[in-house]
């Protein structure tokens, strides 16, 4: 069973507009409609504190603190044991996306941004946030 | 390991990288029809209706690889109005975001590339720069990568051009 994207918030990290505009249309094309976005670690830092996310996507690379060191950060944090880290990022090397995977994130999409590769893996997360959301819901019975 | 002396086969490899992912961003996420239009030996003639991303990679040991990517704003004009409001579309901002973008994708796809020979090459930010600041991207060892696009106001001008030279010594900024 998956999440239904329309009922998630979800917050896009990444310094170029263009990406987050690719980012956010592919979302939109999948049913997703609260999608918050940030430029920078701070910026996305701020957004966080007031509000809960579903499903962060974070680029690797940022200016001043990387999408990499926010996640690590974050997963530190029980707040963010529910919520999904897609890493969507230039870095293809393999050695890359093992490290964000033992780092924490739940998914890993490689730049450039293909509508078909980011929907399959989008709906992973999504499968994934549903088993979360169930687990969660069966400690708290 | 590949040593840079095997340059020629590198230069190889990293030309068919650039084209097909130069040609993947345009179609596969940028929305625009983008071909590679070959390999020349000359750089793209001067317009004043281009921007100019540059992007190095660099490694410890001095040797480095220079890109210029020169884009036909047009190009980038076009790409901008798919994604947003017209008034926002015609910003240069907008143009030269999605120029360094397009670079940083590419950059690190070359990258990944010479570090399977085994080289440790680090990628710094890509950045846009004016005309009088550009690298001579003159002489043999130089790389011209040209791509056109299906605007048929633009037929027979290079939609983009990607320069580029690898050396063993240190280059200075793109």
């Amino acid at each position: 069973m998956s999440a239904n994207p329309s009922t998630l918030a979800v917050l896009v990290i990444d310094d170029h507009m263009i990406i987050r505009q690719v980012v956010e249309q592919n979302l939109k094309n999948m049913g997703f409609s609260d999608i918050d976005t940030a430029a920078t670690a701070a910026e996305a830092s701020e957004r966080m504190a007031v509000r809960n996310y579903d499903i962060i996507f974070i680029d690797w690379i940022l200016p001043g603190k990387s999408g990499y060191a926010l996640m690590q950060e974050c997963r530190e944090d029980r707040k963010f044991d529910d919520v999904a880290f897609v890493m969507v990022t230039s870095e293809s090397d393999e050695r890359h996306m093992i490290e964000a995977l033992k780092a924490g994130a739940t998914s890993y999409i490689i730049k450039p941004v293909l509508a078909n590769i980011f929907s399959d893996k989008v709906k992973k997360v999504l499968d994934w946030v549903a088993k979360r959301a169930d687990k969660s819901g069966a400690k708290s019975a | 390991m590949k040593g840079m002396t095997d340059m020629a086969e590198i230069r190889t490899d990293i030309s068919g990288i650039v084209q097909s992912t130069v040609v993947e961003t345009f179609n596969g996420m940028l929305g625009q029809k983008v071909v590679a239009a070959g390999i020349a030996c000359a750089a793209a003639g001067g317009r004043s209706n281009r921007i100019y991303a540059c992007l190095l990679l660099d490694q410890l040991r001095g040797a480095s690889a220079n890109f210029c990517f020169t884009f036909d704003d047009k190009l980038l004009a076009r790409t901008a109005a798919t994604f947003y409001p017209p008034q926002k579309a015609q910003e240069k901002s907008v143009h030269e975001d999605i120029a360094c973008a397009v670079a940083n994708i590419v950059g690190s796809k070359v990258k990944s590339c010479l570090n399977k020979y085994g080289h440790n090459f680090e990628m710094a930010v890509p950045f846009v720069a004016g005309s009088a600041a550009l690298p001579a991207m003159v002489g043999n060892d130089v790389i011209h990568l040209h791509f056109s696009w299906d605007d048929e106001a633009s037929a027979g001008v290079d939609g983009l051009v990607v320069d580029f030279v690898m050396d063993e010594r240190r280059a200075g900024n793109c």
